[in-house]
């Protein structure tokens, strides 16, 4: 085991270079800290963390439509980590603590059953990227119960990727893609990405030795002066994706732009669910009344983390008013998160 | 959130499968995934099947990443 890593780690280091590579997958985090891989390559190879959690990149916006929901008397459903994510007027978990009926769930199927069982009207709160976004849209198209809706708050995650490019904030040189999105969309969607703007990009697994032989992958086409998108998980992934899981989406789903928390309006980023299942569409069952509001100041920089400019050690907050227990941002609410997988692994 | 791990199919009724997790044992829907069957390895996201994998990705042995290497080497 020891031999392996070594091994990658003297390749890389043969041809390390000054790059800045940014990986977009709360789980790659996860493993980049946990085995301590920044420190264990070359410095010039810098490795960022972008907007990987669908969980932290939910806006305010969408947590106070859920919320009004909620406080409304409407049972919500949800992953965990959505609890205690911020909006403008508190979170679910406020709601709840104020008698509101939130519950957590393992995946939208358990959402359904909750309807099957009460009289009740049933929201389930439908986060994630596109490896979660097919389990939404098979019950879409499966006829739920009638008190049952969904609002979704599903993202995609190409059109960021498109905009953090476009907006040379992050001026990076070369993109870690996320193994699960990628084994539903497949590797074509990144194509543009090379052809465009010259970017090596590899679809990584979530194994230390994953995440540094696609290190090594980019490092390699670099060297080579190529710009190509290539599948380390090719064990799981292929380049056409779940196509099953596709047609279900686009069956289901159109697709609009949308604000993301730490980003502005993003072109073609979220699935809507279409005008033909507007009966399980909760933006259409309910009169969700949103006031205009502006996000309270906290000194939280989750937006800039999430565009992956900065790391949560410059947040003066961090590890201080702002920790697991007791959240301010976004990103400390999920374990998904950049400022809760730092806090819990420690510093870079 | 997108956290996925592969289980093993132990049995299907319709579509929905048991499967296992290394001893934990787990209901799924089939709905995303086609041409499974008992036995075989699918990899499970928030309840859901969403891809089938063959034995050996399910279990990812260190010589998988080490002929990866390899392969890369001849791809030059
Ligand atoms: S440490 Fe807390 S307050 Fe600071 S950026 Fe992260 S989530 Fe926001």
């Amino acid at each position: 085991m020891k031999n392996l890593s070594r091994e990658i780690v003297s390749r890389i280091e043969e041809i390390s270079m000054p790059v800045k590579i940014m990986h977009v997958c709360g789980s790659h985090e996860h493993t980049i800290m946990q085995h301590g891989i920044r420190s264990l390559i070359t410095k010039e190879v810098e490795v960022v963390a972008g907007p990987g959690c669908p969980v932290c990149c939910v806006p305010s916006v969408e947590i106070n439509e859920c919320v009004y929901l909620a406080r409304q008397g409407v049972t919500i459903t949800t992953f965990g980590d959505m609890l205690r994510v911020p909006g403008s007027n508190g979170s679910l978990s406020d709601a709840k603590a104020d008698g509101a009926d939130v519950r957590i769930v393992y995946g939208i199927n358990n959402a359904v059953e909750i309807a099957e069982k009460i009289e009740k009207d049933v929201v389930f709160m439908a986060a994630g990227f596109e490896t979660t976004a097919p389990t939404t849209a098979s019950e879409i198209i499966s006829e739920p119960p009638e008190n049952f809706s969904i609002l979704s708050c599903h993202r995609l995650i190409p059109p960021a990727l498109e905009f953090l490019i476009e907006s040379g904030e992050v001026n990076l040189n070369a993109l870690i893609e996320p193994g699960h999105v990628s084994t539903i969309i497949g590797t074509k969607p990144y194509i543009p990405f090379s052809e465009k703007y010259g970017i090596p990009q590899v679809v990584a697994g979530f194994n230390p030795f994953d995440v540094l032989i696609a290190i090594y992958m980019i490092l390699k086409q670099l060297k080579e002066g190529k710009a190509v998108v290539q599948n380390e998980y090719r064990r799981v992934v292929k380049e056409e994706g779940n196509v099953k899981a596709q047609k279900l989406m686009d069956e289901a789903f159109y697709i609009k732009d949308k604000q993301w928390r730490g980003f502005p309006e993003i072109p073609d980023s979220f699935y809507e669910i279409k005008a033909e299942f507007s009966h399980v569409n909760a933006r259409e069952n309910f009169d969700i009344e949103i006031e205009e509001f502006e996000d309270v100041v906290t000194g939280c920089i989750c937006g800039p983390i999430l565009r992956g400019v900065a790391r949560p050690e410059e947040c003066t907050l961090f590890r201080k008013e702002c920790n697991p227990m007791n959240p301010i941002g976004a990103c400390m609410v999920s374990k998904e998160g950049t400022c809760n997988i730092a806090y819990r692994y420690g510093s870079i | 959130m997108c956290i996925a791990a592969p289980a093993k199919i132990l049995e299907i009724d319709d579509d929905t499968a048991v499967v296992d997790f290394g001893g934990v044992r787990q209901q799924v829907k089939l709905d995303l995934v086609e041409d499974v069957e008992k036995g075989k390895y699918v990899l499970v996201h928030s309840g859901y099947a969403i891809e089938v994998l063959t034995d050996e990705a399910a279990k990812e042995s260190l010589e998988a990443w080490a002929g990866l290497l390899k392969v890369l080497d001849e791809e030059e």
